[in-house]
């Protein structure tokens, strides 16, 4: 192609007749009919090749989440890294109030015994619970001021629990965005925004409350249990064999039912983020879904993602009910068996009944605790399950970086597309062979059918996806190798459907600049009035400090698109990629607008690459690249093409010209 | 009463007149003391050489003296300086409160001390003074907030000056009342609405409830019971068939609670489960009925978060914290039934201290449940800024702004850390108020009930009792205190969530008529729009044009000038706010919501597609449909080659979110396949072709040209060569209708549609120019490249002989 583009600019100077051009272009078909055979055989063995990577990744997948339990806990509790200076501050707290409430059922005990007169003769004098006891009994305003230290301790715990699991959660919630902003375009093709933005609030909020409070739930609890069943053993040796016949059934149910739990949080968690889908879908499409009197199917549609949410808590109800009712069953029977075996030692006069009140309060305590735990290990395994996937997304690594790389912004010589192939993913490939050249301080203009992948070259171009095959090079380096960030930062992009922010319009054309605050209001004005923005923008009250309501959706599409032109002019880019950026612009304003930007391309020599069906846009191009089917069909100044016979191009003017009648008809 | 308004003056003779009945009355109760009416008795109490505790009343004086000088201080402020006081009135509202709480508690403690001895029969006087000490507190507290609160200045002046100015600051307290009595009354409203939609799921909830009450009756004999082991080893009638028998009751009494307990657990929880299916059902069907003007207003991003976050914070706690609330306050009841059988003098002591743990979780309720409205409002604009930016991450990261964005959430996030370290506070306030008063509870139990013990007043096992009844009664509180201040969260996340609920769409589609056999003539009558956002910018002013049945009508004019907006107000996503818009003569609004989306079908600026297949998204809206109208409506949008052709799976294949793996142009064909469909009457194309390509553009022109005899169609456009063909071609510019003609009339005419033309025509069509010879002076930039385009002509004979069909053609045209 390129040699094809040669030789006609060379008989164009030489003022060659045309019919050479053509006898040139009928000697290459042959060789372009063999290379599409070639190519058809060549894309049946990528599928096969696709398909076989599709069916070993969702093996992989499948056992990933298996092992993934242990390594997501370590990766759980290393989010609380930062902050365990705070959290070994509020467990110390945890340790004085632990403390005080533990031995408080040991004393209360004996304070029971000294008031049974029977018994006072038989007490050990040197007994320091016992001492503390009769001091207690003199001085009561002494016990409550413990009591009040033990209440501190619990509230600076809460403190430091509490703050630091905000902490965390502020920070996962913040590594995942910036994971989430950081993944190339493929990826968001194939996630949906609205399942993301489910895993930021509510995802989030569990794995963070699992690594503060819960840890901080699941040590007092720990701490209380041993602390219990130490004291149980010191009271009375005895009594302890019924604790450990019914410690081992009670810690095999939680085993049990734990599991169970867990597998329900993660269908939960999937249910919820699929209705959440449907719900941000829905509503950011609400014109849509009202102009097509679509509301009532819409609300079947959200029902039905609320019905698996409750059919899974049905499951979970009945999962969660069974470990509750097995745990208190267990937990009384243990109770009932410490009386009974109790009562009988007293009876024996080996206990005394001070003994067996404080040995209850422990039991009540470890029971407590026990239960407690249990409810730590189930927020642990909800965290676990809600981290599955957002460890997920936090982890990916993009296929294309953020950043690194050459820093080039700018093009000396040429953009060169060298037989590029692309597909989107789990697509058929959308070209297979494209190349042509962008020369640098020309204007390019790409023009084809619907679908035949225009705006997609403006997306390699910018590097939101990387070609499958073939390669970019900008001055002779690839741009694979280039900073894309670096590189994006330099090129003004108009989309084909422009998107704006809900904020003034001010801060939507300033939006992208590296110092928005360095921004002069004359150099956006300047920028507006360039695009033919600053019209309609001085009509409105407040100007441009005006709101654009969500999207842009209280301006026209025009207004919208001129807005575009300007935020993508006030940077002075050095690229400037227009993909339709005038189709919404009436006659007028188009050309006003044109006017303005040849203005502004003849006296700042940027590289410009325009993707319209307008004519009247592209006329004035340098260079026109017509693509079809895939390829390159053909390339050359405007009165190059509209003079090849039976062009694709010279169709495309003739159907646009004003006037045009149908031969038929006519 | 509450209602009224006080001078200092009033105020002040209010609060002497009680100062002075208050100690009337305790004189009078000291001096009623046994058998006779007699002033020696006041003499005998103030020997305070031999005041004992246990005995001498004459502390109620000293309480009363108290009492009444807080009041006596209250009412001087107010008196000085009537119009700041009654604010600060206002504000230590509680804390007078408190006091006079604490000062209550004092006479249950002085009848504890009086029945030390138990040969004590207490004289009338001793009634009087404990009766009226309680009922002189809570008086002394309606004074405070009735009276004091109430103060305000006389104005000088003019008898009218003084009535003019007392009757406006008058209503305007009347006001604040009203409002705040109201902000009250909605928070009550708020839970009786939520505990409405437990009403719906009766069954379930009559199940656990019942399942709760057995929990709770088996549950609460257990602490009984263990004194009753104690007494089977101890008492005189020890023996091992009591004890087995007592432990065999036990036994059973656990396993029945458990049971039960495990029942009530699974019952309320699947109850919960039910609740949030409704709620979610309820807010989603009603945001998907408002107008187009409320997404305006609210970021979508909001209205998922609500979806999400609010409802499971309604239905979590409200399940959980129900479930937890009814337990606890049958525990609590039982318990307190069994502590006053055991023993009143202990139970008296535990009631003493009640009202100040509702006090205390009362006012963290209150606080907690502004900073919890506080939080779900910072969540909620976080995951809108979350949204925002994924929904548009094209554009994000065409700007390289991945970091901006990630700071920006991030200051969002950091709002919500503020808050809760707030509402951290407000937890430690709560818990340390708690644990301090239960520790004291159990502090005077053990040392009162030792006493006792000591005094052979009752028995140890008895104590026993009561102390396991004391924990439980005191975990039931605790646990109350934390439903009550969740049950609070779960009224500031439905307010909004209800908002939304409740709010009424302001464009009604509640419309009825749907005639047979629509012909579809459209007028636009005196129509005058602003968009609600944005009120005092008007869009159109005056608008009026017809639309004939089967007529083709362009719409042209700048951009911004209100074509859309047209579109818009026929389909009823908005109101003009005058004039009509009529189909057939008959309002919009009076149309079937669903009927008028049949017959007038819409294609957009920028269509959106589904994440489906390519049938679903063309069938999306239709109650049924089967291949063959898809693929037909396909071939008449010129969609069906591509479809077939340029895709996977053909009709099956998906075509990504919003429609992000295919082209524009192919999105638009698709778009206008779906609205073919279903075989409307009238056909509004709002600039539906402006990404196709120029043939695919001429085969949608002439397929609808083809295809929509007799049907109704609006274009907007700003290629000229849609709008050519038209019947009538309406010019619009700043709201109004500057020209309405065909072409060839406009084109006749000077203004703002041949400028129009002739700008597009121009840059379309440079070389025709010099034919024609018409002078442009601002052209003279192009005359070298028109020389070369004549000296190609003159070499190339067909070229030429195209050249001069072309300029045929267009001669024609202008004649």
């Amino acid at each position: 192609m390129s040699l094809l583009s040669h030789l006609s600019r060379l008989c164009c100077s030489k003022c060659s007749s045309i019919p050479s051009s053509s006898t040139r272009l009928f000697c290459f078909a042959p060789q372009v009919g063999r290379s599409t055979g070639f190519l058809k055989s060549t894309l049946i063995k990528s599928k096969q090749a696709f398909r076989n990577v599709s069916v070993v990744e969702t093996k992989r997948e499948s056992y990933k989440l298996k092992n993934a339990s242990w390594k997501d806990l370590k990766a759980i509790l290393s989010l609380a890294g930062p902050y365990k200076w705070r959290i070994m501050l509020g467990i110390s707290f945890l340790g004085i109030s632990s403390s005080i409430f533990l031995f408080t059922p040991r004393v209360l005990g004996k304070l029971i015994d000294e008031w049974d007169e029977t018994k006072q003769d038989k007490m050990d004098p040197n007994d320091k619970a016992l001492l503390l006891a009769r001091f207690f009994k003199e001085n009561p305003i002494a016990l409550a001021g413990v009591f009040m230290l033990g209440a501190i301790a619990i509230a600076a715990r809460i403190y430091c629990m509490h703050t630091a699991g905000q902490l965390v959660i502020n920070d996962l919630r913040k590594s995942v965005f910036n994971s989430v902003l950081r993944q190339d375009m493929a990826f968001f093709d194939k996630n949906k925004v609205g399942e993301i933005v489910s895993r930021l609030s509510t995802d989030a909020l569990i794995v963070g409350y699992s690594v503060s409070m819960n840890l901080s739930d699941g040590a007092r609890a720990l701490i209380t249990c041993f602390g219990s069943g130490g004291l149980m053993v010191y009271t009375s040796l005895a009594m302890c064999k019924v604790i450990f016949v019914v410690v081992p059934v009670i810690v095999g149910t939680f085993a049990v039912f734990g599991k169970l739990q867990r597998k329900y949080t993660l269908m939960m968690q999937e249910a919820v983020a699929g209705a959440n889908q449907v719900a941000t879908e829905r509503l950011s499409s609400v014109r849509t879904v009202r102009m097509l009197v679509a509301e009532r199917k819409e609300l079947a549609a959200y029902s039905d993602k609320i019905n698996e949410i409750w059919q899974i808590s049905k499951k979970e109800g009945l999962a969660k009910g069974f470990m509750f009712g097995s745990f208190q069953f267990t937990g009384y029977l243990a109770l009932s068996s410490i009386l009974f075996y109790g009562s009988n030692l007293i009876s024996q006069g080996l206990l005394t009944y001070g003994e067996l009140s404080s040995f209850c309060l422990y039991a009540v305590l470890s029971a407590g605790s026990l239960s407690a735990m249990s409810g730590f290990y189930l927020e642990l395994m909800k965290g676990l399950g809600a981290s599955s996937r957002l460890f997920e997304l936090k982890n990916r690594e993009p296929r294309i970086p953020l950043e690194g790389g050459v820093q080039i912004g700018n093009v000396k010589d040429t953009i060169r597309f060298e037989h590029v192939a692309f597909g989107y993913a789990d697509r058929d490939p959308l070209f297979h062979n494209i190349s042509f050249d962008v020369p640098a301080g020309k204007i390019t203009a790409v023009v084809g059918s619907s679908g035949s992948g225009k705006s997609t070259i403006a997306s390699l171009l910018l590097r939101l996806y990387d070609p499958t095959s073939g390669r970019i090079l900008v001055d002779g380096t690839d741009l694979k190798d280039i900073d894309p960030s670096y590189w994006r930062r330099h090129i003004g992009t108009v989309g084909q459907e422009p998107v704006l922010f809900s904020t003034t319009i001010k801060e939507n054309i300033i939006y992208g600049s590296l110092e928005p605050e360095n921004v002069t209001d004359a150099e956006i004005v300047s920028a507006a009035d360039q695009s033919n923005a600053d019209e309609f923008i001085s009509r409105f009250p407040i100007k441009y400090d005006t709101k654009v309501g969500e999207h842009g959706s209280t301006l026209s599409g025009g207004q919208k698109q001129r807005i575009a032109i300007a935020r993508a002019l006030v940077n002075k880019p050095n690229i400037l990629i227009m993909d339709e950026a005038t189709s919404a612009l009436d006659a007028s304003s188009e050309y006003l607008v044109r006017i303005a930007l040849n203005k502004l391309l003849a006296n700042s020599k940027q590289t410009v690459m325009i993707i319209a069906h307008r004519l009247s846009t592209i006329k004035h191009a340098d260079q026109i690249v017509v693509v079809d089917r895939g390829s390159v069909a053909e390339s050359g100044s405007y009165d190059e093409l509209i003079a090849i016979p039976d062009g694709i191009f010279r169709k495309l003017v003739e159907k646009q010209t004003f006037g045009f009648k149908n031969p038929e008809s006519y | 009463m509450s209602s009224s308004l006080y001078t200092g003056g009033q105020a002040l003779f209010i609060c002497l007149a009680f100062i002075g009945l208050d100690l009337l009355v305790n004189v009078f109760g000291l001096a009623w003391n046994g058998k006779y009416f007699t002033f020696d008795n006041i003499a005998h109490w103030f020997d305070l050489a031999n005041y004992s505790f246990l005995k001498n009343p004459v502390d109620f004086l000293a309480v009363a003296l108290i009492r009444d000088s807080i009041l006596l201080g209250g009412a001087v402020s107010a008196w000085a300086s009537p119009s700041g006081f009654s604010q600060v009135a206002e504000n230590v509202k509680n804390v007078v409160f408190a006091m006079m709480l604490l000062i209550v508690a004092f006479a249950p403690s002085k009848l504890l001390a009086f029945y030390e001895d138990d040969n004590i029969r207490l004289a009338v006087g001793d009634w009087i003074l404990m009766i009226w000490c309680i009922f002189a507190s809570l008086l002394l507290q309606g004074i405070w907030t009735s009276v004091l609160a109430h103060v305000t200045e006389v104005a000088a002046g003019t008898g009218d000056s003084l009535l003019f100015g007392d009757a406006e600051h008058e209503e305007r307290l009347r006001q604040e009342e009203a409002e705040k009595a109201a902000e009250q009354r909605e928070t009550f409203q708020l839970l009786f609405r939520l505990l409405g939609y437990m009403g719906r799921q009766w069954k379930y909830y009559g199940m656990a409830f019942f399942f709760l009450f057995c929990y709770s009756l088996s549950r609460v004999f257990i602490p009984y019971y263990t004194g009753e082991v104690v007494t089977a080893v101890f008492g005189d009638k020890a023996s091992y068939e009591k004890l087995h028998k007592t432990v065999f009751i036990m036994g059973m009494l656990s396993l029945a609670s458990t049971v039960f307990g495990g029942l009530r657990g699974g019952s309320f929880t699947y109850a919960h489960a039910t609740i949030d299916r409704q709620i979610r059902n309820d807010l989603f069907r009603s945001v998907v009925k408002q107008e187009i003007g409320f997404f305006d207003m609210n970021k979508t991003g909001e209205i998922c978060s609500r979806l999400s976050a609010d409802c499971q914070t309604m239905s979590n706690t409200l399940s959980l914290y129900m479930n937890v609330l009814t337990r606890n306050l049958t525990m609590l009841f039982g318990s307190l039934i069994f502590m006053f059988t055991l023993s009143w003098k202990l139970s008296m002591i535990t009631l003493i201290n009640i009202p100040i743990i509702f006090l205390v979780n009362k006012i963290f309720g209150v606080w907690y449940d502004m900073l919890s409205e506080e939080t779900q409002n910072s969540v909620a604009k976080a995951n809108d800024v979350a949204e925002e930016v994924l929904s548009s991450i094209r554009t994000v990261k065409s700007f390289a702004c991945e970091n901006y964005e990630s700071s920006r959430f991030m200051t969002f996030l950091n709002v919500t850390l503020k808050i809760a370290t707030r509402k951290v506070f407000v937890v430690i306030g709560l818990i340390w108020s708690n644990e301090l008063l239960q520790m004291g509870i159990l502090t005077i139990v053990l040392w009162y009930g030792g006493h006792l013990v000591i005094e052979n007043k009752v028995e140890s096992g008895l104590l026993v009792s009561f102390l396991l009844y004391q924990f439980q009664l005191g975990e039931n509180l605790r646990e109350l205190g934390e439903v009550w201040n969740g049950l609070m969260q779960a009224v500031g996340a439905s307010r909004k969530v209800f908002e939304f609920i409740d709010r009424p769409p302001r464009v009604e589609n509640t419309g009825t008529y749907a005639p047979d056999g629509m012909t579809g003539k459209i007028e636009f009558r005196h129509v005058a729009f602003s968009y609600p956002i944005r009120p005092d910018l008007p869009i159109m002013e005056d608008l009026t044009f017809t639309v004939e049945p089967g007529e083709v009508v362009a719409l042209v004019g700048p951009s911004g000038g209100g074509k859309s907006s047209c579109i818009a107000m026929l389909e009823h996503f908005y109101e003009p706010t005058s004039g009509e818009v009529l189909i057939d003569g008959v309002p919009v609004r009076e149309y079937d919501h669903k009927f008028l989306h049949t017959k007038v079908a819409l294609v957009g600026q920028e269509p959106v597609l589904y994440a489906r297949s390519v049938t679903e998204n063309i069938g999306y809206g239709l109650d049924k449909y089967d291949d063959d109208m898809v693929q037909n409506s396909a071939k008449l949008a010129n969609a069906h080659t591509f479809i077939m052709n340029d895709t996977t799976d053909g009709y099956n294949t998906n075509v990504g979110e919003k429609g992000s793996q295919m082209s524009g142009g192919q999105k638009q064909r698709i778009a206008i396949a779906r609205a073919l469909v279903r075989q409307p009457v009238v056909l509004l194309l709002d600039e539906a072709t402006s990404a196709l390509d120029a043939e695919s553009e001429h085969t949608v022109q002439e397929a609808i040209s083809k295809n929509l005899k007799g049907k109704t169609v609006i274009l907007i456009a700003h290629r000229l060569s849609t709008v050519e063909n038209a019947d009538k071609i309406v010019v619009i510019n700043k709201g109004k209708v500057e020209q309405l003609g065909n072409h060839k009339t406009l084109m006749e005419q000077e203004g703002l549609y041949k400028q129009l033309v002739q700008r597009q025509m121009m840059s379309g069509e440079d070389g025709l120019d010099d034919e024609i010879e018409e002078p442009e002076p601002a052209r003279e930039g192009g005359s070298g490249r028109s020389t070369r385009a004549g000296a190609r002509r003159i070499r190339s004979p067909s070229q030429s002989v195209s050249q001069s069909f072309l300029g045929t053609s267009f001669a024609s045209s202008y004649l």
